[in-house]
């Protein structure tokens, strides 16, 4: 089955992003495991194991749907976007950690956080988040949740 | 002869336009109220077309005619006992196969319904080839075709409506169940119409197929029936388990057998729910999206509340301050060192507890939690776990008390009572103050993995336990699950912050009551005889704690922390207020940090750390949770094996874990 044009933009992006979340997850994981490598640092990849799991995830669900897309099957698309849904919601958990973390240095001036700035709570799971934030900004319409109606009591 | 005033019920699916459609036929002719007894809004309006009155009642949303959530109980009730002249069901073009299953359900009841083929506009743009003259003599309803945001054929749906109730003695289209299941319905029908007033009220046929179905609301209507005996009996004969989704099969069945006569070129659309539906639940990404949500749930929890933690502890060290300047004795003692010292070390983890209970709110009302059910399922089952465990094991992330009561929605009494079992292993919010501070002090930045670790263990025991249960004292196979999926929606703050607000205000009635009570005998053990020193291995609780030492010596224990794990019992929050008063920190977390970091003091290295958590984790449930499995199993032989069965197995995996870490070098 062809692929429509506008889907090979999203395919495009399901693979490019999937390939480079998993590239930053292996490296994540191998850091965390004890296995990392100088240049790391400089790519400010922390050692977490978990957080590359994380990261892992993201990037299979942007390969699944570029394989689905590929395939000739249009509804591959939900997995671009909720990809990039799930990679944002996850920048808001780390800036949001970043946020607490500014609070008890620079408000509380906590002991445990002397020396800190944001820089230390850079990650790949943040700045990634960018390529996502492109993703969104280009299909934005996407995400309006339309059709979904407000959570009651 | 047509009547002067006649009633039409717009019916459908959430989202097809029925809203747009019915402002269309009334206009500004329109009363807003809410349906009696419940909160789902009523609107109805009126016109008068062609010298006919026609009062007009838009339906909530509904997929299907089986009663499940209050939306659809409403627009049922409305069908089934006001009987509308006709039915106008407003059906999305774009998306036939989900919509006519309602109308399955609609033709099945007897009622006289007109379709509105509504969004023809968008289906014809994407190239649908719809042919309503053989879909409607298939499904013997009139069709009409209409544009509701443009207002098109409005007035030819009217014009069909008001032949339709003209029509005379209305033609019932039933979907074929298959041999054994028909025999049941005409079993079950012939004995309905014994009872005359039921049998005239609702077509017999149709209360067979939910009497099936296991339709609560139709069993509701029975009370009182001279049928009543006989049909309970019959339905008590026949396996009715499966028979909800046999028959759910059996109509997408006819509706798949229609649509490719109907519909030659049809592109399935995905809205929104669709599109989240498949990638949550696809069998490969599912259960990891589901654990990397909750990783992400747990890291905020621990680390996002680190400065609100920090200002609560400010607050209870200025209280403990002013009370210390009221000098010695027994009463600045009672209040500093026992209340003060008690309750805020427990008020100190509220921040951790809200954004839990929050971020639990937020998964729950927008859906998601459902559908975690939903791709736990089959590993449940296979694991011996019923579907529906899910859910109550879920809700033992918050407290166990209502995870156990909430058990109650499970039929099967073995699947039932191997989730009251097991559902004590989910890790609650009142073992979280002690991963917290053990976590935090042992294993820094990678507190939050550890954290997460712990609950992962917790599931890990709570699946091995129910495998066990299953092979041993509840030997069978899980009923088979069948749940509907709720629709998902857009979280709100206020809703979340209510539902956050409804669990933790739980947890501070129990800091006011049960844990006061525990921390105030833990004072006057700790303080008395007279003129020992507060907590030390002279006063009672010492002297308590020297007898039960040896006990938990294997798992790296001192009589400190064997002590702290008994008041434990009262409730878990008080461990840590506990340890605190042992070790001399009362509700001062940096204190109580400080004193258990230094571990040639405290006696705990990292080793001994694990081994707490591993132990707090999986011991016996706290005394409110005793009594919930009591009142829920009736039993005291089962609570005893509860008590006893979780205390062993955190004795030994404790044990497993001090050994191993200490054989890898963290045990000092």
């Amino acid at each position: 089955m062809a692929v429509s044009n506008e889907n090979k933009g999203k395919m495009f992006f399901g693979l490019t992003a999937g390939i480079i979340y998993i590239l930053f997850a292996v490296m994540q994981i191998l850091n965390g495991l004890g296995l990392g490598l100088d240049f790391m640092d400089t790519l400010m990849i922390p050692a977490d194991v978990f957080g590359g799991f994380v990261l892992l995830v993201i990037g299979s669900i942007f390969i699944y749907g570029f394989k689905e897309m590929n395939s000739g099957i249009h509804e591959g698309v939900a997995f671009v976007y909720f990809g990039i849904l799930m990679s944002l919601v996850f920048v808001i958990i780390y800036l949001a950690i970043m946020g607490a973390n500014a609070l008890s240095w620079y408000g509380l001036g906590l002991e445990d956080m002397e020396g800190w700035t944001p820089l230390h709570d850079m990650k790949p799971g943040l700045y990634l988040g960018l390529l996502s934030l492109l993703g969104l900004l280009a299909w934005k319409d996407k995400f309006a949740m339309k059709g979904l109606s407000k959570a009651g009591i | 002869m047509m009547k002067d005033k006649m009633t039409i019920a717009l019916a459908g699916n959430p989202n097809v336009g029925k809203t747009t459609i019915f402002n269309n036929l009334t206009g500004t002719r329109q009363h807003v109220g809410n349906w009696p007894g419940v909160t789902v809004e009523k609107k109805v309006g009126t016109k008068t077309y062609k010298n006919r009155e026609l009062e007009i009642v838009d339906l909530p949303g509904t997929y299907s005619l089986t009663a499940y959530s209050i939306d659809e109980v409403v627009a049922r009730d409305y069908i089934v006992e006001e009987k509308p002249d006709v039915v106008i069901h407003i059906v999305d073009a774009t998306n036939l196969e989900r919509n006519l299953y309602l109308t399955t359900q609609l033709m099945e009841h007897g009622a006289k319904v007109v379709i509105a083929l509504n969004m023809m506009d968008m289906a014809r743009e994407r190239g649908d080839q719809i042919d309503i003259d053989k879909l409607s003599s298939l499904l013997e309803i009139p069709i009409v075709e209409t544009v509701g945001c443009d207002g098109i054929g409005m007035d030819e749906l009217l014009d069909e409506a008001l032949e339709e109730v003209n029509k005379g003695p209305h033609h019932h289209h039933v979907v074929g169940y298959g041999k054994d299941v028909e025999r049941y319905i005409g079993e079950l029908a012939i004995i309905i119409q014994k009872d005359e007033v039921l049998a005239k009220k609702y077509p017999s046929r149709w209360v067979a197929i939910k009497l099936l179905e296991n339709d609560e609301e139709v069993l509701k209507k029975l009370k009182g029936s001279p049928a009543e005996k006989e049909i309970r009996k019959k339905l008590k004969a026949i396996d009715t388990d499966e028979m909800e989704a046999h028959m759910a099969d059996k109509r997408y069945e006819a509706i798949g057998s229609i649509l490719p006569q109907t519909c030659s070129i049809c592109v399935p659309k995905m809205n929104v729910s669709d599109m989240i539906d498949k990638v949550v639940t696809n069998k490969y990404l599912g259960i990891p999206i589901f654990l990397a949500m909750m990783w992400g749930a747990f890291e905020i929890t621990f680390t996002f509340a680190v400065p609100f933690m920090e200002i609560i502890d400010m607050i209870f060290g200025g209280l403990a301050g002013v009370i210390s300047g009221m000098g010695n004795g027994w009463l600045p003692s009672l209040l500093g060192d026992g209340i003060i010292g008690g309750v805020g070390s427990v008020l100190i983890f509220l921040p951790n507890i809200l954004i839990l209970f929050w971020i639990l709110a937020l998964l729950e009302d927008s859906g998601y939690l459902a559908r975690a059910a939903f791709i736990m399922d089959k590993l449940m089952y296979n694991l011996g776990l019923h579907g529906k465990s899910f859910i109550p094991m879920l809700m033992g992330f918050g407290c166990t008390v209502p995870a156990i009561m909430a058990t109650r929605s499970i039929e099967d009494n073995k699947d039932r009572m191997i989730t009251i079992m097991v559902a004590p292993f989910m890790s609650c919010g009142a073992r979280l103050p002690v991963y917290v501070i053990l976590a935090g002090i042992f294993f820094g930045g990678a507190a939050g993995s550890v954290i997460f670790s712990l609950y992962a263990l917790g599931i890990l025991v709570a699946i091995l336990s129910a495998v066990l249960l299953r092979k041993t004292l509840f030997k069978g196979k899980p009923a088979p699950f069948i749940m509907e999926l709720p629709p998902y929606r857009v979280p709100t703050l206020k809703t979340s912050l209510i539902h956050m607000w409804e669990r933790g205000q739980m947890y501070l009635k129990k800091a006011g009551t049960i844990i006061f009570l525990g921390v105030i005998i833990i004072w006057v053990l700790a303080y008395f005889p007279s003129g020992v020193e507060y907590g030390s291995e002279d006063s009672y609780i010492g002297m308590m704690g020297k007898v039960i030492a040896p006990i938990f010596a294997p798992l790296g224990f001192d009589w400190r922390i064997a002590v702290a794990l008994i008041f434990g019992f009262v409730a878990k929050e008080i461990v840590i207020g506990a340890m605190g008063v042992l070790y001399g920190a009362g509700d001062n977390e940096e204190l109580l940090s400080d004193a258990i970091s230094d571990s040639s003091s405290s006696g705990i290295y990292p080793a001994h750390a694990l081994s707490l958590m591993v132990f707090t984790l999986l011991y016996m449930p706290c005394i409110a949770v005793v009594g919930v499995i009591k009142k829920e199993t009736g039993s005291w032989k089962w609570t005893l094996f509860a008590v006893l069965y979780s205390t062993g197995l955190a004795y030994i995996a404790a044990f497993i874990v001090f050994r191993i870490a200490s054989a890898m070098g963290y045990g000092g």
